[in-house]
This record gives C-alpha cells, structure tokens and sequence, in this order.
C-alpha cells in the first residue's frame, strides 16, 4: 500500500464526498417491523429451495430426466460453472461493499492470456506462469482500486471502461487467434479429467471459494466491507479506513478473476481474447442472485454459487427440453434484472437503499 | 404601509409524541409588513410554518387567510398557494449553473413554442419582468452561480412571488433566509425586503438573528415552549428585551467573566485552534468533566468536535491530549487516543440502517473480535447482549435490525458503540435530537455514569436549557470565536442566550 501515504487515505474523504456512492446511505427513519417465520425462511432459503424444485423438476420430467439426470451432464455443468463462478466470486467482493465491477471477467481473460503466453511463447514452467498471471489480474485490480478509492471515480464507469479496453488490447494481442499452441498435454489433461466424477477444476475452486467465504464473513476486512455497504460515511466515522478497504476490494477482485484467468486456460487448453469477457453477465447474474439468499439483501459467497447452479440448472434443463442458443441469453437477462430487483427491495425492507 | 390582517392565526395547537409543540398559538400578521417570528430552539417556529406550508397538520386551530378560512389540521401545500402562501425555504433551492431566467422558470414552467419548443424569447421578457418586481436588475441571461448569496436568495423569492397578480393579499414566508449569508450581505437582502412590503406583500421573517429584527421588523411575534410570549411592534424593541422574550428571563448584562485555570491536570488542551469557522479557540477539558458547547448554527460548533476527532484538519493551533500533541489525520488516530465521537446526523453519519444491533454496537470495535484466525462470533454476541443489557437498549434481540428500533433506542445503540471502548473523552453532538423527553434522560442518565468513572465529555446541544441542565461549564462559540465561559452556579438558559445572541 505505498502508492499512497497513509494520510492521503484516511483524510482523502470529506463529509461531502458521499454523493457518487453505490449503495446510498440510509437517510431513512422508517421503522421496520420484524417479520413471521415462514416468510423469514423464504427469504433465506426460498432461493435454495427453488434450486431443489427445479433439479427435481428436470429429473421427474420424462423429456429430460435421461440426459439430465446423468452423470455427464452433471460434469458439464460444473466444469462449465467454474470459471464463471470464479469470476462471480471476484466480482462479490467490491459488490459488497457496494461497489459494482464490470472489468473482472476482461481481467480473468487478460491474466488467462498471460498465463498461455508464459506458459508457451516464454516457456516459462507451470508455478511461475500462474504467479505471473496473478499478478497481471492483481495489478489491474488495483488500477480500478486507486481510479475509485483514491481518486473517487464511479465504479460503474471506470470498470466498465478497463472491461472494454481490456478487451480491445486482447483482440489485439491475440489478433483473435488462440494462444496456447505447444501447452503441455499434462496440463491440458488436468484439465479435463475428473476425480470422484467432479471435474479437478472444480475441486481446486473449493478453496477459492472457502477463500472469498472466510474473507467476507470470519474477518474484521468482511466486517468493514459490510459496513461500507450500508453507510460510507458512518463507516469513516468509527475509525473504518474507507478508500484503504474499497482499495483492497478492487485488488481482491482482480486477484480472484486472475485465478478464474488460469482455470480458463487450463480448461480451455489455450486463451482467447472473447472467452473470459463473455462471461461477465452470467456472473453478474449469480452475485447478483446471491443478495436474494442466505443473507437477504446483501451479496454473499454461498449465495453466489447457489445463484450460479440455479441460473445453469434452468439452462442446461431447458436446452434439454428444447430451447437452442437464445435461451441462455433470455433466463440470464431475466434473471439479472429480476435478482437485481429482488436484491433492492431486500434491501430497502431492512432500511437500505438498495444495491444500485 | 401596513394594511388589512391577511393571516390570523388563532389557538393553533400541535403535540408530538408527548410534547406539545405549539400551544394555543394565536398572532395576525398585517399586509405590507416585515413581521418576525422568533424562538429558540425547539420553542416552535418550525412548526408553526411547517403546518402554514401544510408539511404538517395541526391539532386543533383556525387560519384565517386573506378573509377564507382555513383548517391548519387539513393544511395542504395546494391549498397553501391557492390563498397566497409563497415558502423560500433555508436552502432556497436555487440552481448555480443555470441562468437567472431558467432559475425562474424552474417555478412556472418553461413558454413554449411551436411543437413545444421552449420559447426563449418569451422566457426573457417574462423574467425581466419579475425580476424588476423583485426589484432586481440581473440579466436573465447569466448564470446564477456569478451571483452573491444575497442575490440567489432574492432570486429565489421572485420566484415564489413570480406568478401573483396583485401584490396584495399574499404572504411571503421566509424560514432563515440570513442564516446562509455572509453578515454583509444580510443588510442587501432585508432592503431588498422592502421592496415586496411596500407594494403590499406581507414577509413572515423566521430568523435567529436579532440584530436583523432591531430597526427592520415592523412587528415581531416571540415563541417560547410552543407559546406565544410577546406580540409586538417592532419599533422601540431592545435587544435586551428580545432576549428577555427568548430566554423567558430578564436579562443581566453582567456577563461572568471567563474563570482562571484551574490547577488540575487537563486531558485535552485546545490552543490557539483555527479551523474553517473557528478562529482561535482556546480551552482545557479536565478528567471527567462535562463541558458544553453553546453557539448559533453556523458558530462552529459541530466543527469543533470533528476537530478534536481527526475528521478535519487542524488549520492552525494545536491540540493535546494527555499532554501529547494529537497528530490527528484520521478519527482512527482520534480512537486509539480514546476519543469518541457520535455525530449530530445519526441516519447519515453513525447508523449502519441495514445492519442489526450487535453490528452497530460493534462498529468501532471489530479488531477486537479478531482472536485465533476468525472472528469471535460468540464473543461478539456475548458482548453485544450485555451492551444492550447495560445500556437499556429496548430491542426484541441484538439480532434485529438497527432500522426496526425507535429512534431513541438507535441513539443508545450509537452511545454503546462508544462507550463500551471506555473513552476518555466523548464528543457528542446533538445526542438528543429528534429522541423523546423518556429517552432522553435515559441517554444523559448513560453518560453521567461513564463521566462518574472518569470520561470527559463535550456536549453540543442547541437547546441551551437543556445544557445548563447537564454541564458543568459551558464554553460559548459565537461565528467561530470562543466568547465566553459560563460555570456554575450562573449556568442557565438566560446567560447562555445572552452570550449566543449577544451582538
């Protein structure tokens, strides 16, 4: 943290800087009343549940129980959901603490990119190859760190500004071929196999996700985060160093999309400049989904991959049932806007304004 | 040119939660006159105009407006301007960037042209016209911003006033239009007045400042506790007696003179403090002691304590606490002094709204919970029942949402907050404003309790009775200076009013 003195940080912020924030301060006195049990569960699990229906749907359902309902169906639909899972993960973290950040699927192409440049054109050997594509993902989250937190631009602009740079600048290093002629087979294998019919992706992801897990909920970071979300200013004001920690956020962020970067690589074989952008709505969708379960209103881990599997499970169900390509586009808007929503008035019942 | 009563108030009565706020309040106010309305705070202006712009409703009342009668307990703003009622409010709600003309239009509406065009032309014409009413010459064509306040505030009662026919029959309110003003423009703005009262217009005036009411009001209504306690011409007033109206006291010109120092060892030592509004500001906290704050808005008050907490920077001056110089560049700093601070804005400044109870009471003291790699659940939800326990806080559970408590129960949730970090020095800011007269006592019965086990506070509160009451001394901050302070046993409302107000 030496790119700003510790000073510039903590007093950047004067009383009126509030204004551009995401998620508005809470300036109402509404009292709100507790409510019923029953309600209470639905809006913990409701999500949950309705997950449960719909497997139990397609698997019931005589038109799709056979494909769906097997054990390779399940493999796709994991090792597809991982790299956006990832990816959504990275997004959470500034989502949080209410800021939205729509660069993290470019950053996982750039640093999946990195990854099979070093890998292949500079033969660099596994373990430093990933350790120089987390750095890439890092050191650009941290760019959209100092634009927010230091110099107080919109989230929403800046990232959605490094998201379409991000891209221009890999369709012109790839010159939208694939890189990754001469990956190692080992690695291209790994890739693809599975252990206990879970792909091995999806197993190195459990830590990542226990990861973002214990940082959002079992450490006094996660605390700030969710203080931050719900009031700036009152954040500053017991002691919280608030440009410090949306800082970290941004850089967190990238850090995680530059892990979904090389599980990309690693399942793809190779990276491309469109694979990891086109993977933003989706993910979006799922940290969006995530507000609506296990903590109403709030964006959380668990709730992320719950979202994910729901908005995957519809998809691969329905394509069974018949529905072709325009389906994933139609249930992700959808479902993007009506979480969104959902997510708000969640929020605004408990006092808030809302994400967004 | 005083004529006709165009409003007459009779036995206007309004109660909040226990407390009355306006009590049989009755005054008319005549055409053609400046006529102020005055108060402490808390004694009910607000009120009163709030239920004449039909915000709030009365209980029970008569209004007797330009010869209609109106029920205050079914008060609308419709019906406010239908009988010529015209509001510029304390923030006149003017816009910098746009040109006086699109300012104006903001109130009537944009001429329009062909296919709905806005006729800009037209616009022109129309505003120079009320412009000149108000007695104004600007060009329409300049933005607002390169105005003066007094300007943009006069801009904003031609406004009001744009759409009235005769000048007759209405009745300008203004709430506070001085209070944003820099004092020399002041004098432009209540001339320019005269401009409306002479054509006929009537200006109900609220102000704090009772130098603008001496030699310009030509009647003067004082409110006091919701009462009216004078209703008076405006010429042959003193200052003495206005304060005498306000304070409900006579007055004693003799003002105690500041006490030497004591020999006790301070805590915290202001010196020669200059920060935005204040201008070198001297004083000594000793160990658990509770000093006030009494000043106007707008003397610098609340910027005092935002000084002491690191959340301004010190200008010029220097600040000790425990004998060290605080290099204070952040409340963080402030905090690990042993400094806490609850802000005057509790929804925009302390409450974490979608966070429960425990998470607010915590809020300044997470690293704490930090043990063995996780935070300490159990721990955080042991020490959040006994805050709730230990401070009264009345909440179904420290797992409730903050925003379902009533707001005197959120204030005790943002004292806990402090003061379950043991400070040695609290600063509060308006603690109990806007909390219910049992929530109160509460609140001042917590924090008598912490200053017993040796926590200085620092109290700022506008209800100068209500701060006699709980400090021992009070230290008063007129337009940024310390003038003066008051000990016991000459700590009351009356010698507080005097200090603030004195000119």
């Amino acid at each position: 943290m030496s790119i700003f003195s510790k000073n510039d940080l903590d007093s950047g912020d004067t009383p009126e800087e509030g204004e551009d924030v995401v998620v508005a301060t809470a300036p109402s006195t509404r009292t709100i009343k507790e409510r019923g049990p029953v309600l209470n569960f639905f809006e913990h699990y409701g999500l949950l549940a309705l997950l449960a229906a719909v497997v139990v749907f397609f698997c019931v359902d005589p038109r799709t129980s056979a494909d769906f309902f097997s054990k390779a169906n399940l493999i796709t639909t994991l090792s597809n959901q991982t790299v956006v899972a990832t990816i959504a993960l990275a997004a959470l973290i500034p989502l949080a603490a209410g800021y939205i950040d729509l660069s993290v699927a470019a950053i996982a192409g750039m640093s999946s990119c990195t990854f099979a440049t070093l890998l292949t054109r500079a033969n660099f050997s596994l373990v430093p190859a990933i350790i120089g594509a987390l750095i890439v993902g890092t050191l650009l989250g941290a760019i959209n760190g100092l634009l927010i937190a230091r110099y107080h631009m919109s989230a929403i602009i800046t990232t959605l500004g490094s998201q379409i740079a991000l891209t221009g600048l890999m369709e012109w290093y790839t010159k939208n071929n694939t890189i990754g002629a001469g990956m190692s087979y080992k690695i291209i294998i790994f890739g693809s196999s599975n252990w206990f019919s879970i792909p091995k992706l999806t197993w190195i992801f459990l830590p990542v996700i226990l990861g973002v897990w214990f940082l959002l909920e079992q450490t006094p970071f996660g605390r700030y985060i969710q203080a931050i979300a719900s009031n700036r200013r009152s954040a500053r004001l017991v002691g919280i160093g608030v440009p410090r920690t949306v800082f970290l956020c941004f850089m967190t962020a990238g850090l995680i999309a530059a892990i979904a970067g090389v599980f990309l690589s690693i399942q793809q074989g190779g990276a491309d400049s469109s694979t990891g952008p086109s993977f933003l709505f989706p993910a979006l969708t799922g940290v969006f989904l995530s507000a609506t379960v296990i903590h109403p209103g709030r964006p959380n881990a668990v709730g992320t991959v719950v979202g994910l599997l729901f908005v995957a499970v519809l998809v691969s169900g329905l394509t069974f049932l018949g529905a072709t390509n325009w389906a994933p586009d139609l249930l992700e808007g959808l479902l993007l806007v009506g979480a969104a929503g959902l997510a708000t008035v969640l929020a605004r019942q408990r006092g808030g304004e809302g994400i967004f | 040119m005083a004529g006709e009563y165009v409003l007459e108030a009779t036995q206007v009565s309004k109660s909040f939660a226990g407390t009355q706020a306006l009590d049989d309040v009755s005054f008319n106010v005549r055409a053609g006159t400046l006529h102020a309305l005055l108060g402490a705070n808390g004694s009910g202006k607000s009120t009163f105009v709030k239920i004449l712009a039909g915000v709030e409703q009365a209980d029970a009342g008569e209004f007797v407006i330009n010869g209609q009668s109106v029920d205050p307990a079914r008060m609308k703003p419709a019906i406010a301007r239908s009988v010529g009622l015209h509001f510029v409010h304390q923030d006149p709600g003017v816009f910098p960037q746009l040109s006086v003309a699109e300012n104006l239009a903001m109130g009537r509406g944009y001429p329009r042209g062909v296919g709905g065009r806005i006729n800009w032309r037209k616009l022109r014409q129309r505003s120079v016209i009320d412009l000149e009413k108000a007695g104004l010459s600007l060009s329409p064509d300049a933005a607002l911003g390169e105005f003066n306040a007094s300007t943009r505030t006069l801009v904003a009662i031609a406004r009001a006033l744009q759409d009235i026919v005769e000048p007759e029959g209405n009745i300008l309110v203004l709430d506070e239009p001085t209070s944003a003003l820099p004092v020399k423009e002041v004098a432009a703005l209540l001339a320019a007045l005269r401009t409306f009262t002479d054509q006929g217009v009537a200006v109900l005036m609220i102000t704090h400042h009772l130098g603008e009411i001496i030699g310009n009001a030509d009647q003067v209504t004082v409110l006091r506790d919701g009462r009216v306690v004078a209703d008076v011409a405006g010429e042959d007033l003193t200052h003495n007696q206005l304060v005498e109206y306000i304070a409900g006291r006579p007055l004693d010109e003799a003002l105690p003179q500041m006490p030497k120092p004591t020999s006790e060892v301070p805590i915290l030592e202001v010196q020669h403090l200059s920060v935005g509004p204040l201008r070198d500001v001297s004083f000594d906290i000793l160990p658990g002691e509770v000093v006030g704050v009494a000043g106007l808005l707008g003397s610098g008050r609340s910027t005092l304590l935002r000084t002491i907490f690191g959340e301004r920077a010190v200008e010029a001056g220097e600040i000790r606490f425990d004998h060290q110089p605080l290099q204070l560049r952040n409340p963080r700093k402030a905090m690990a002094a042993g400094i806490g601070f609850i802000p005057e804005d509790r929804a925009g400044e302390a409450a974490f709204s979608v966070l429960n109870v425990e998470q607010n009471v915590l809020a300044a003291s997470i690293p704490e919970f930090w043990r063995h790699f996780h935070m300490g659940r159990r721990l955080e939800n042991q020490a959040a029942k006994s805050s709730v326990v230990e401070f009264g806080i009345k909440t179904s559970s420290e797992k409730a949402l903050l925003s379902s408590l009533s707001g005197g129960n959120q204030q005790k949730v943002m004292i806990a907050r402090w003061l379950r970090r043991h400070p040695r020095l609290l600063l509060l800011d308006e603690p109990t404003q806007g909390v219910d007269v049992g929530a109160r006592s509460d609140i001042y019965a917590i924090i008598r309790q912490a200053v017993e086990k040796g926590t200085s506070v620092i109290l700022v509160v506008s209800d100068f009775e209500e701060l006699a009451k709980v400090s021992d001394r009070v230290l008063v901050l007129r337009e940024g200076r310390l003038v003066g302070e008051v000990r016991h046993p000459d700590i009351d409302s009356k010698h507080l009013t005097d200090f603030a107000y004195a000119v």
